[in-house]
């Protein structure tokens, strides 16, 4: 499940809703305490003990708005994050895509380089992101091969195919973070 | 300076003469407004206990959690934050029970101011009964070791020789009830008082046969108004004979002035009619009509003040009934005014306002009281009803109490201080108990309620509704039906 920076943010405005209902509600018990018709010691005591309270609400009401103030800040870091994993992702599947589209007119050597490069990272990277970039990287290795033969029309359709294979992880996982290729970073 | 012999000028009452209780400025109003401040404490605690829970599943919010590992540092700061709120020394938790310790705090202090003016109002009725009985007791002791124990008839005996006594005692001439009015008129706060003890007389004069009782005697009379209900068992309660007549000196359909003192001067008018062959009227009136119509039912006070314990008369509005009624119980005034009032067609849920003097206004209490008709006010003028049943919730009761009048400290203490009960007094004179209790002197107090800005009465003025307010020269008054009956014992 992804978070949802919305969800988060519509939580913080809540809270701050629910800090000026409490900051009302102190104010309505000290005009209420006011202007009741009572008098002598144990009225005064009242009032001066509901101002009192009534402090302690708005106190409360002032804390409802720093948890407030640290949601939306706490939203804005996880979309930063988001934003982030997003980059990283994009740019990883533009790099897949690139070895796919390179299938026709790159060099083999090249794509040994790349698949071989791709293939240590993924031996680094754990879980299904790694086995998607050591996939990727064994793909652009094999190709090298077949690109050697004479039958490249039939070597770009079996790379597409494998390709289409592959497990990418998912929109927001954080495991892209964890991914460091030369020139993701 | 009146001439001596010639009545006593009505005195001129001013807003500012008023003194109010009761009703939205009363203690009780004072009380269930602290109650409702309790209330409010308590929603505030119910709020606040209620944000703690919310906290408390927002650190459990899967948006949140699942967020967690993008922003691991942001997340705990909130989570930290979350977890003091909620449930920190100085959190949500926290201060949610200090509101309701508040709560409990303000309403025990209502509770015990309640309680200690119950207390002291009990115990004043208590020492006021002791008072009365402990002096009764060995005077009654007195009288029948004497050999005069014939002038202590209980209720249903032979009232002759005591009857005789007083004439006797008084020298024919009415010297003594003269001498005791001008000191009640003197003292009308010790009048009440005195008042005040008369269960306790009646039981310390009826024990005297016997050792005194350490609380109430056999007839267990705790206040004037079971002493009154004792006494009226001497008269013929009767049944009510209800004629319709003709509105006295008004037209069937007119105008009526508006404010409180247009009600006054009706019920004068209505009064006024009364006298030998008339006694008994009162006098239904109706605005609007259908579904709108309301109704105002005058009713006058004591035709017959001096009837005798075993004469069968048939003037309704006489002693007895005002005994009974004192006591709270149904009378043959009460009982015709029911059957006029249906006679007139007056819809059980028409709002009915019920003005009456004297004896009229105990007995308009007992109407709102037996829940028949809407009655929504009731206007007494010098009416001792401190001690008759509350009314229902919804009724209003005005009471207007001339200082000087001592038919209205009949009850022998103060009206009760309620919300629905306002209590009106002023001071507009009069020479003696007849003067004193005149409707005149209330058309005064009534004029001075129309012209005052006392928050309370302003607030009765508007609930009586269109024409209440502004007063009897503020406006041209409502169009009104009169229908009158006359009310006598069958």
């Amino acid at each position: 499940m992804l978070p949802d920076v919305e969800a988060l943010r519509a939580l913080a405005q809540a809270y701050r809703a629910a800090g000026g209902t409490l900051r009302s509600e102190a104010t309505a018990l000290g005009v209420a305490v006011e202007s009741t018709p009572w008098h002598g010691l144990a009225a005064e005591a009242a009032r001066a003990a509901t101002h009192e309270v009534g402090a302690m609400t708005r106190a409360r009401a002032d804390e409802h708005d720093e948890v407030a103030a640290a949601l939306e800040s706490h939203a804005l870091e996880v979309a930063r994050t988001l934003a982030a994993i997003a980059a990283v992702r994009e740019r990883f599947l533009a790099l897949a895509a690139s070895v796919g589209a390179t299938v026709v007119d790159a060099a083999g050597a090249t794509l040994s380089t790349a698949g071989e490069l791709l293939e240590t990272v993924g031996e680094h990277v754990p879980g299904a992101l790694g086995d998607a970039v050591g996939a990727v990287g064994e793909l652009a290795g094999d190709l090298g091969g077949l690109l050697g033969g004479d039958d490249a029309e039939e070597a770009a359709a079996e790379l597409r195919e494998r390709i289409e294979r592959i497990h990418v992880p998912g929109v927001g996982d954080l495991a892209w973070l964890d991914l460091d290729l030369p020139e993701l970073a | 300076m009146s001439a001596p012999g010639a009545p006593e000028p009505v005195a001129p009452v001013t807003p500012g003469d008023l003194e109010v209780d009761g009703g939205v400025g009363g203690l009780q109003a004072q009380y269930v407004a602290v109650e409702r401040l309790a209330m409010a404490y308590d929603a505030a605690a119910a709020l606040l206990a209620g944000r703690s829970r919310d906290v408390g599943l927002t650190l459990l919010d899967d948006d949140l959690l699942c967020s967690a590992p993008y922003a691991p540092r942001s997340f705990a700061s909130v989570e930290a934050q979350l977890a003091a709120l909620a449930a920190g020394p100085g959190g949500l938790l926290a201060t949610a029970a200090r509101w309701t310790l508040q709560a409990d705090s303000v309403r025990t202090s209502s509770l015990a101011f309640r309680t200690a003016d119950e207390l002291v109002t009990s115990f004043v009725d208590h020492l006021q009964h002791r008072l009365g009985y402990l002096v009764a007791h060995p005077t009654g002791v007195g009288l029948r070791l004497t050999g005069n124990g014939d002038l202590l008839p209980e209720p249903g005996g032979d009232l002759g020789p005591l009857l005789d006594r007083l004439s006797a005692s008084d020298g024919g001439d009415g010297g003594g009830a003269a001498r005791l009015e001008a000191w009640a008129l003197e003292n009308p706060d010790h009048f009440e008082v005195l008042v005040g003890t008369g269960g306790g007389v009646l039981e310390g004069l009826w024990d005297s046969d016997g050792l005194p009782s350490a609380g109430h005697g056999r007839w267990a009379l705790p206040t004037i108004a079971a002493a009154a209900g004792a006494l009226a068992l001497w008269f013929t309660p009767g049944r009510p004979v209800v004629v319709p007549a003709a509105p006295a000196d008004a037209p069937v359909v007119g105008r009526r002035a508006g404010g409180l003192a247009g009600l006054v001067e009706e019920l004068e008018r209505v009064a006024g009619a009364s006298g030998p062959g008339r006694d008994g009227t009162i006098e239904v009136q109706r605005t609007g009509s259908g579904a709108d119509a309301s109704y105002v039912v005058l009713l006058p006070g004591t035709d017959d003040l001096v009837t005798s314990p075993d004469e069968h008369s048939t003037v309704a509005r006489d002693l007895g009934t005002n005994l009974a009624s004192m006591a709270g119980r149904p009378t043959v005034y009460t009982e015709g005014i029911l059957e006029a009032m249906r006679d007139a067609g007056i819809p059980p849920d028409a709002p009915v306002t019920i003005v009456g003097h004297s004896q009229g206004g105990m007995a308009g209490v007992q109407i709102a009281a037996s829940g028949e008709f809407a009655v929504e006010h009731v206007v007494t003028l010098g009416s001792p009803v401190a001690l008759m049943p509350e009314v229902p919730p919804g009724v209003e009761v005005t009471s207007l109490e001339n200082e000087s009048d001592l038919v209205a400290r009949l009850d022998g203490q103060p009206n009760p201080d309620r919300l629905s009960h306002v209590t009106v007094r002023f001071d507009a004179g009069g020479g003696s108990l007849a003067e004193a209790h005149a409707l005149e002197r209330y058309a005064a107090g009534a004029a001075a309620v129309d012209a005052s800005g006392d928050p309370t009465l302003r607030q009765r003025l508007e609930s009586l509704g269109p024409g209440s307010e502004g007063g009897s020269d503020g406006g041209p008054g409502e169009e009104v039906a009169r229908r009158a009956y006359r009310i006598t014992r069958g």
